[in-house]
């Protein structure tokens, strides 16, 4: 298949790889349809993110299911889902306690507490170089995703990719910047950056009681 | 700044989002502190964020920060008594509500697109969108 393949700061591809397969019971393979590119891609783009090897970025995608693995209960053949870009378990103390970014199985090699600069982070994130699973991305014809019955969502029929694709990602970190501030009403909300994310969370307070600043 | 303040009879936002992240264009300070401290990148969005907050206010930071950082306003953040909260979205428990609206057309998300290119050419977008080119903002890919 063809995946845009981060090859050292600056320089990526359109590179021909192997298909992903099924490595686990919980898995989907994944036809990608739609997938964008996130500002924090840019930070690997730039270097600012570490990743030695070559990898496949991309944690922003929906697609068409195309094989189920044997384990997976909730999604079959062909059904169009968005995926939430953190990779967690689902059963997990983190994921019971509404922080999928911090599961504490789906990142074995370099999960920890302490949140160091080269070991120890968080849970695990597509696309997202060897220090969050080393996880191919969605940036490619197809991808694998594991805890399948945990993160992708069904999206319904009449509505097109481009309406629902930022559910993965961008829309709900916008919502969380506000959701935190838990706000009462009459508040005043700055947002500072105007890139996609800033973007989404100035619709986020403007949908909430917040004055609009 | 003095906008946020005049809008705010002199006090600062409530709540300020930092949606920017390391990345920030860097100031000459910034650039040799970077050198002298082994750093990358700017902590000038968030520092920014913390003037424009509110004492008692509350500050989210969505962007992304990777490594410790000198001359963090520590005693600014203490003094002001902001509240402060930074991380990933926990967008698993987020994204049923957030499907909801979008299916009952309360919010629309897809107008921020600039533009939407085949998988081929995803090279070209990282360049635009890096270097905020042909008035980038969102890049949608087509495999």
């Amino acid at each position: 298949m063809k995946a845009l393949v981060f090859h050292h700061p600056g320089k990526v591809s359109v590179d021909n790889v192997p298909d992903p397969t099924i490595k686990n019971p919980g898995d989907v393979i994944l036809k990608v349809t739609s997938t964008a590119i996130c500002g924090s891609d840019l930070h690997i783009y730039n270097g600012f993110i570490p990743q030695k090897e070559d990898m496949i970025v991309g944690h922003e995608f929906m697609g068409i299911v195309e094989e189920v693995g044997s384990g997976v209960t909730k999604l079959k053949r062909g059904d169009r889902v968005v995926v939430p870009f953190p990779i967690a378990c689902g059963g997990c103390f983190f994921c019971h306690h509404a922080l999928p970014g911090h599961c504490e199985n789906s990142n074995p090699e370099k999960y920890g507490p302490e949140g160091g600069l080269v070991d120890q982070k968080g849970g695990g994130l597509f696309g997202y170089t060897d220090l969050y699973g080393g996880y191919d991305g969605g940036q490619a014809e197809y991808v694998r995703v594991p805890y399948a019955d945990v993160g992708p969502r069904k999206v319904p029929e009449d509505f097109g990719d481009d309406e629902v694709l930022f559910l993965t990602d961008i829309f709900p970190t916008g919502y969380t910047g506000i959701d935190w501030a838990n706000l009462q009403g009459g508040e005043t909300v700055a947002v500072f950056g105007c890139g996609p994310v800033g973007l989404m969370a100035r619709r986020r307070s403007r949908g909430s009681k917040a004055r609009n600043g | 700044m003095q906008i946020i303040r005049d809008m705010t009879e002199g006090r600062g936002a409530d709540v300020c989002v930092e949606a920017v992240g390391m990345e920030a264009d860097r100031t000459f300070m910034d650039r040799v502190s970077n050198v002298v401290h082994a750093q990358a990148g700017s902590i000038k969005a968030l520092t920014t964020a913390f003037s424009a907050v509110r004492r008692g206010g509350f500050v989210s930071v969505l962007g992304v920060y990777g490594m410790p950082y000198d001359n963090f306003p520590l005693g600014q953040i203490f003094d002001k008594g902001i509240a402060l909260r930074c991380g990933q979205a926990p967008a698993q428990d987020y994204i049923d509500e957030l499907l909801t609206w979008v299916e009952q057309r309360k919010i629309r998300l897809d107008d921020i697109i600039t533009h939407r290119l085949p998988l081929s050419e995803a090279p070209h977008g990282y360049e635009i969108f890096s270097k905020k080119e042909d008035d980038c903002v969102k890049v949608v890919l087509k495999p």
